[in-house]
Order: C-alpha cells, then sequence, then structure tokens
C-alpha cells in the first residue's frame, strides 16, 4: 500500500492522501473510493476512521482518496464566487478530474458520514462518473413505526410518561442538539423530493449502502425504516441498508469500525460496477 | 505538513507545533492550522505533524508509544530546520503536546529559542481519569458496552502509554530544558496553571502567563465532539510565540 499526499483543484487548494494498493484489483473499471469531510473533522475522519478504511481498501485492491473540501482541514477555499453547494460540487468534480487525469478510475464511490452523507448523495445526484456511495446516517424520516418505537416504551416509564407530558403543557423549546449531530429536521429536504431523487439513482445503476447507527435515533430508530419512510420505492438490489443500534454516531469503538469496514469491503466486492 | 513565511516578511526563525493526542488531536486540528497560518503570516517557518499511529501518519499506537512520539518530536525539530535553514526553533505543545514538546527537548538536550506551552497537561493522572469518566458517560449511551480495549474516547491508550502520561513530572522536566525563555497560554486561569508558572520561573524568571478566562472544557463530552473555539486563543498563543523567537 502507498499513501501519497496531494495537491489539487483550480489553485491547488484541494489537500488529500491517496491511497493506492500494492496489487490493482483484477476487475477492470473498478471505482475508486471518494471520501468526504464529516461535518468540520479533517480528512482522517472521526476516530481515524477513514485512514483506517482507506488503508483496508488497498489491502482489497482498492484506490481511494481522503481529502478536505475547500475551508475543511488543510484545504483552502477556491470558487470564491460561488454559493456553498456550488463550491462542494465544485471540490468533488476537481477530485474526480485529478483521479480521472492520473488514470487511477473513472467512477466513483462516494463515502459520507452525516453531513459527508448528505454531501454525496447531492454529488451523486449531480455527477454520472459517481457509481456508488456509502452513506452514513444519511436522509431519515419519520414514519407511523418510528414513533411507536420511540414512545411505547416511554409509556410504561412514569418519569418518560410524565416529561412527555409536562412538554406538551409547556411552551414549545428547541432541543438542544445530540453532540456532533444536526437535529434532523433542519438537514434533510421534503421526503417525497429526496425520495424521488434516490428513484433518480436507482435508475442510473447507482449502488448505494446506507448505515443508520444509534447515534441517529433521534430520526432513525428501526432496522426497515428506510423502506417504509421511502414507501414510494420499489424494492432495488442497487439498494442495501444496514442499522446498528447500539454504535455512536462517529464510530467511537473499534468493534463498531471494524464491524463497518467488513461490511463496506463486502459491499463493494459484492457489487457489479458499471462503467462510464 | 510545512507552511513558510509569507515571503513579504521572513524572518530567520521556525516554530515546531506539537498537537495533542487523542480525541483533543482532532478537536485541535483546525486551530492548529489556524495558528500555522498565523504564524507563517507573521514571518516564521512552521511546521505541525501528526505522531506515529496518529493522524495521516503511518502505523497504530501500541507499546512503547510515549517513547516514540517523543523521538517523532525530535525528528521533526531536526526536519525543520533542515527544511528552513534557520537555526531558531521555539517549540508550541498543546495539552499532551506539551509533555511530549518537554520531553523530547530535555531528553535529546535539544536548545530552543523558546518554549510554549498552551493547556499544558500538567496532571497525567487526572487527565487519564478525565477521559476515563468521558468514556463512560459515552458507554452509558450503547445499548450494551463494548468489548473491552485499551481504547479511550476512539483512541487507544496501551497501559505503558497511560503509565507513561500519568507518571510525566511537568514541573520537573521542564526545568531541564535548555530555552532560552518560556511561556504558558492557558483558556483558563487554574491553580495547577499558576504552580507550574511558579516552577518555571525559577528556571526563566521572565516566563510570560497569558490567561484567556474562555475555558475550553477539555472535559465536556459534548464539546469534545466539536471542534475547538479557536480565534482569540489561537491568536494569543501566536503573538506570544513570535514574542519568544
Amino acid at each position: 500500500m502507498k499513501e501519497t499526499a496531494c495537491r489539487f483543484g483550480p489553485e491547488s487548494n484541494l489537500i488529500g492522501i491517496l491511497s493506492e494498493p500494492e496489487v490493482k484489483d483484477g476487475r477492470p473499471n473498478l471505482p475508486a473510493v471518494l471520501m468526504l469531510n464529516a461535518g468540520l473533522v479533517h480528512r482522517v475522519g472521526p476516530h481515524r476512521m477513514s485512514v483506517k478504511l482507506a488503508r483496508r481498501l488497498a489491502a482489497c485492491g482498492i484506490f481511494s482518496l481522503r481529502f478536505d473540501m475547500g475551508g475543511r482541514g488543510d484545504s483552502e477555499s477556491a470558487h470564491h464566487e460561488e454559493s456553498d453547494e456550488r463550491r462542494i460540487f465544485a471540490d468533488a468534480n476537481d477530485a474526480m478530474d485529478f483521479l480521472e487525469r492520473k488514470n487511477i478510475a473513472h467512477s466513483f464511490v462516494l463515502f459520507g458520514l452525516c453531513g459527508g452523507a448528505d454531501k454525496a448523495h447531492a454529488i451523486a445526484l449531480r455527477d454520472s462518473r459517481v457509481v456508488g456511495s456509502i452513506l452514513l446516517d444519511g436522509h431519515g424520516y419519520w414514519t407511523w413505526r418510528s414513533y411507536v418505537v420511540h414512545y411505547l416504551p416511554r409509556l410504561f416509564r412514569p418519569r418518560a410518561l410524565f416529561n412527555f407530558i409536562r412538554r406538551a403543557l409547556s411552551p414549545p423549546q428547541k432541543a438542544p442538539p445530540r453532540f456532533g449531530i444536526t437535529p434532523f429536521t433542519e438537514r434533510f429536504g421534503p421526503r417525497r423530493e429526496v425520495e424521488h431523487e434516490v428513484h433518480t439513482l436507482v435508475q442510473r445503476g447507482t449502488q448505494s449502502l446506507y448505515v443508520y447507527t444509534g447515534g441517529a435515533r433521534d430520526y432513525y430508530n428501526y432496522a426497515k425504516q428506510f423502506h417504509d419512510m421511502f414507501d414510494g420505492l420499489k424494492s432495488s438490489d442497487s439498494i442495501e441498508v444496514e442499522f446498528y443500534p447500539n454504535c455512536d454516531h462517529l464510530f467511537m469503538f473499534e468493534e463498531d469500525r471494524e464491524r463497518l469496514f467488513a461490511r463496506i469491503v463486502e459491499w463493494f466486492n459484492s457489487r457489479n460496477w458499471r462503467t462510464n | 505538513m510545512y507552511t513558510p513565511p509569507r515571503a513579504s516578511t521572513a524572518r530567520d526563525a521556525a516554530i515546531l507545533i506539537c498537537s495533542p493526542i487523542g480525541l483533543e488531536y482532532l478537536r485541535t486540528h483546525y486551530a492548529m492550522r489556524l495558528l500555522a497560518k498565523q504564524l507563517s503570516d507573521a514571518g516564521l517557518h512552521v511546521l505541525r505533524f501528526d505522531y506515529h499511529g496518529t493522524g495521516d501518519s503511518s502505523g497504530e499506537v501500541g507499546a512503547g508509544q510515549f517513547d516514540v512520539w517523543v523521538n517523532d518530536v525530535a525528528l521533526a525539530a531536526d526536519e525543520l530546520l533542515e527544511i528552513s535553514g534557520v537555526d531558531s526553533l521555539t517549540v508550541v505543545g498543546l495539552r499532551t503536546g506539551a509533555q511530549l514538546a518537554i520531553e523530547a527537548l530535555a531528553r535529546k538536550g535539544l536548545r530552543v529559542r523558546g518554549l510554549v506551552l498552551w493547556d499544558p497537561v500538567i496532571s497525567g493522572r487526572e487527565y487519564i481519569a478525565m477521559l476515563e469518566r468521558m468514556q463512560s458517560n459515552v458507554v452509558l449511551e450503547r445499548i450494551t458496552p463494548p468489548q473491552p480495549t485499551d481504547e479511550l474516547l476512539g483512541s487507544h491508550f496501551p497501559t505503558d502509554l497511560r503509565a507513561a502520561i500519568e507518571g510525566f513530572d511537568m514541573e520537573s522536566r521542564v526545568r531541564i530544558v535548555d530555552a532560552d525563555a518560556a511561556a504558558v497560554v492557558v483558556s483558563e486561569d487554574q491553580p495547577e496553571y499558576r504552580a507550574l508558572l511558579t516552577g518555571m520561573q525559577g528556571r526563566w524568571p521572565d516566563t510570560m502567563y497569558r490567561t484567556m478566562d474562555d475555558p475550553a472544557k477539555w472535559d465536556s463530552v459534548r464539546e469534545a465532539f466539536d471542534v475547538h473555539k479557536t480565534g482569540p486563543i489561537v491568536r494569543a498563543v501566536a503573538e506570544v510565540a513570535e514574542s519568544l523567537v
């Protein structure tokens, strides 16, 4: 495995680490994995998750680039005249162009956690070079069953019931955010719109692995919720969903990271990657 | 990562930045970047780096890690002097980075122009106990507890690393450092910082002491997952470091 620090982008403003396998996977046209920032955490990822995943992928013959988007980590902002959203697309485009120019890959799998998952979804919609996404604690919407899962146990806990009634009778207050996670109501677009976007990606043949943790239980709290919240989506082999209720949002414990890495490698190797 | 001096202001002096370890490393990365930029703008050569087994560097944390990291600081100092071509070096150490900087300078007998300790971990025992308390709070959020490992808040702390941090005697080790000047910059005035200052003034009578009255809340689980609030204290550290070169 070889790791190389790289500068790319219009003003060489973006910084990333390219991880290259000793032996390239025998499959032709395999996509490279592009790792996006998880919120404000720089390119190493929470608890060095991106570093360890990149090395695991390289050991399996898969290239990856973990990089800081403009203004994050060690990268400077470019595309100053553009909106935040356009800068994100531009940075991702610069990263993919860079890997294409180096003839490393011509198709890509995006990896993102939390805000990084939201970006990965948006970038995948816009750039047809994206053939897959690994989305950790991405989009989520409550379903009737979410309410049951959330509130039913509380009915049998007098203290929780008392608090619920007290809150219901009190003027509304904004709940403090759980650490590391933006309140989901502020993060996601309208459900049907996002469902349509996911449908578009499925139609395009984009492969997606959604992983939800216990750290997202404010908006995702049972294993089959993905299929219930996007009930207009037809069942598709291109979407796989995992639910790790015992795992925290930032994969703090090694056993959780190891479980995730093993699942990602298994998922990556089980896909028939389309070529561009 | 080497940041050269801004050409118009270049000076013959270099600053080595020693980051904290573990979760505090993640939390302070942006502050380190800002500090490097401000020092570079002031005309200084700056190097910040990841210790072995942390950040972008190779390897994993394992046995003998404290000594490996101490060697890393010495290697980084040599590298910075070679890249920059200057011979005036000032070292800034944040939290456990202050411990590693002091130990490297003391053990290797490196001579430096200045030493800046930023929110230094003075009692390693209290530091490890703090991490254990924070970890316990996170474990409480789980449905089932994790398998027992040497991890604390997502980073490995093998037994000998904990022992080295816990047993580190900052007040006596810092006095061995061959520095012309020293300073302590803290986010919040604390008796232990004052005690350290008193000890350092025995060695450097003009030791500077800057306090920001803006607690960094190193012991807060909620804050620990946020990127460290930066602005004023980074400016203070940059000003103090610049004044020592």
